[in-house]
């Protein structure tokens, strides 16, 4: 009854009454593990035994009548840039195999563990988190499930992987510039990256301290929302936490979208892809009645600011490993970071000074409207080993910077965005992202709700 | 900017960077100061602050 598609939230209420133990729940996860892992190569380290002692513990607490959370004996993975208590963070890198394990769980890990769900395993990503394709020369390439010939994408691509391929129902990513929306749109699944601050990134490996965010991977919108309020609130660990009061997402769920005022936004957004991506997001603004369009001004410039904030500070970051050991960084990263370093002082400061202005700007426009639509990313899932640089809307592109030409601009001011995934038999994944103002998450969910009841989205279980 | 260039640039933060990866970080640095002049060619007013906070 317990298989491969089981939503998160149905899993926890079956371990809850008791008409499954949490621990053959883990214990099936982690035979899908062993038996997929090897193809899609999304698990950097897999907790077997830990895991079914933990699922053990929580089947205890259920059988003495405890409440044991929301997410009772559900099995989530974590991108391995997040700090897990016994484990090693590489953050996909060959420099960092040389520290030692992490001596507590991040934040967000802890808050998953506390609402009973059970840990099997750290996932794959690009070195640094400086990359949308998880074409990792350290560890090997991963998989999209999709298609093994194609990235999952990145940074996060071994989680987006994990959740699509039904190895876990769960995962956390990060994104910085859309490591967790473009992932989840080349895999077809569910990715959030929360208003900035909402989520600790406490226990995270930093890469552009200023744009970081942690969120999580699902393939149901009601599973997203119980792993998202789980890991939502204030931390004194996290110096950008932010104190907003907590509001829960999972009642919204429930809710139509009756009286929000919803745009699709034009100019930037409605440019730089491959015709597939633009219709998606018409095909849904359709479904959704939708009839205003939106022009966030400037967003090219957001987006050249964005790459300037990321790459100067991920630089100053690991300058000491730089200047030492820059044999050891993954060629792709180590060339852009290296770049990171020679660039003025003064750009940097202007491309912050920048983001205010943007910021400004953009809250103006969501005083009018609840949510925005735009393609996650300007295409499908490109293969692994794509060629540098391909045409699209008749200028040459970088395929891997430009996989995030949407989600940069919005990550750049923090607003929150959900990738959500249109699915369709014999054809890639795309992805829609929702965007709202700052703390507008549960709107995000209603949105996301809708048109999955309406089964305009959804995330079957990919390949196997 | 050349070879040469970012050789010396590098020198001036105290980076040495292996010459076979020169040719990598100019096409790099290329992209990374096209994005810098897209930035730098915005004007803006003075009163506009940088956007990280900071909490004394």
């Amino acid at each position: 009854m317990i298989g491969p598609q089981a939503r998160a939230v149905d899993i926890a209420a079956a371990v809850r009454a008791r008409r499954v133990s949490a621990r053959d729940v883990a214990a099936a996860a982690l035979a899908r593990i062993a038996g997929r892992n090897a193809a899609l190569n999304c698990f950097t380290h897999v907790r077997p035994d830990e895991a079914l002692e933990e699922a053990a513990r929580i089947d205890a607490r259920v059988e003495a009548g405890e409440d044991v959370g929301p997410l009772a004996g559900v099995p989530f993975a974590v991108k391995n840039l997040l700090d897990v208590r016994g484990v090693t963070t590489l953050a996909g890198s060959k420099i960092f195999a040389e520290r030692p394990p992490a001596a507590r769980d991040a934040t967000a890990v802890a808050a998953l563990r506390r609402a009973g769900a059970v840990l099997v395993g750290t996932l794959s990503m690009d070195e640094f988190a400086f990359g949308f394709t998880t074409e990792n020369p350290h560890y090997g390439p991963t998989r999209n499930p999709h298609d093994l010939a194609r990235v999952p994408g990145g940074s996060s691509g071994g989680a987006a992987a994990a959740v699509a391929a039904g190895l876990v129902p769960l995962a956390l990513g990060s994104d910085t510039n859309g490591s967790i929306r473009v992932p989840a749109a080349f895999c077809g699944v569910f990715g959030l990256k929360p208003t900035y601050g909402r989520v600790s990134r406490a226990g995270a490996a930093l890469f552009a301290a200023s744009l970081d965010h942690v969120g999580p991977f699902a393939r149901s919108v009601a599973d997203l929302a119980a792993a998202f309020d789980a890991i939502q609130g204030p931390d004194t660990r996290d110096p950008v936490a932010s104190d907003a009061p907590v509001v829960p997402c999972a009642p919204h769920v429930g809710r139509d979208v009756e009286g929000l005022r919803l745009a699709v936004a034009g100019g930037h957004f409605a440019r730089n892809a491959e015709p597939e991506a633009l219709d998606a997001v018409r095909k849904v603004a359709k479904a959704l009645r939708i009839r205003r369009e939106v022009e966030l001004p400037e967003s090219h410039r957001a987006r050249a600011a964005a790459m300037v904030i990321t790459a100067v500070e991920g630089a100053n970051l690991h300058f000491p490993d730089l200047k030492a050991r820059a044999k050891d960084f993954d060629p792709l990263t180590r060339d852009r970071f290296l770049a990171g370093a020679l660039l003025p002082a003064s750009v940097y400061v202007q491309a912050q000074r920048f983001r205010a202005w943007y910021r400004a700007r953009v809250a103006e426009i969501f005083r009018e409207i609840d949510v925005l639509l735009t393609p996650t990313a300007p295409w499908p899932a490109p293969l692994i080993g794509a060629p540098r640089t391909r045409r699209v809307d008749d200028a040459e592109v970088i395929v891997r910077a430009h996989s995030g030409v949407f989600t940069q601009p919005l990550s750049f001011v923090g607003l929150p965005a959900m990738s959500v995934p249109l699915a369709a038999p014999g054809v890639l994944p795309l992805g829609i992202q929702l965007v709202a103002a700052p703390f507008g998450e549960p709107m995000l969910f209603r949105v996301a709700a809708h048109l999955e009841r309406d089964g305009l989205v959804s995330a079957p279980l990919a390949g196997g | 900017m050349g070879e040469s260039g970012v050789k010396q640039l590098a020198a001036l933060v105290g980076l040495s960077i292996d010459p076979l990866d020169l040719p990598n970080v100019v096409v790099a640095l290329r992209v990374l100061l096209g994005a810098a002049d897209l930035v730098r060619e915005f004007a803006l007013a003075d009163d506009v602050e940088a956007a990280p906070v900071f909490r004394p």
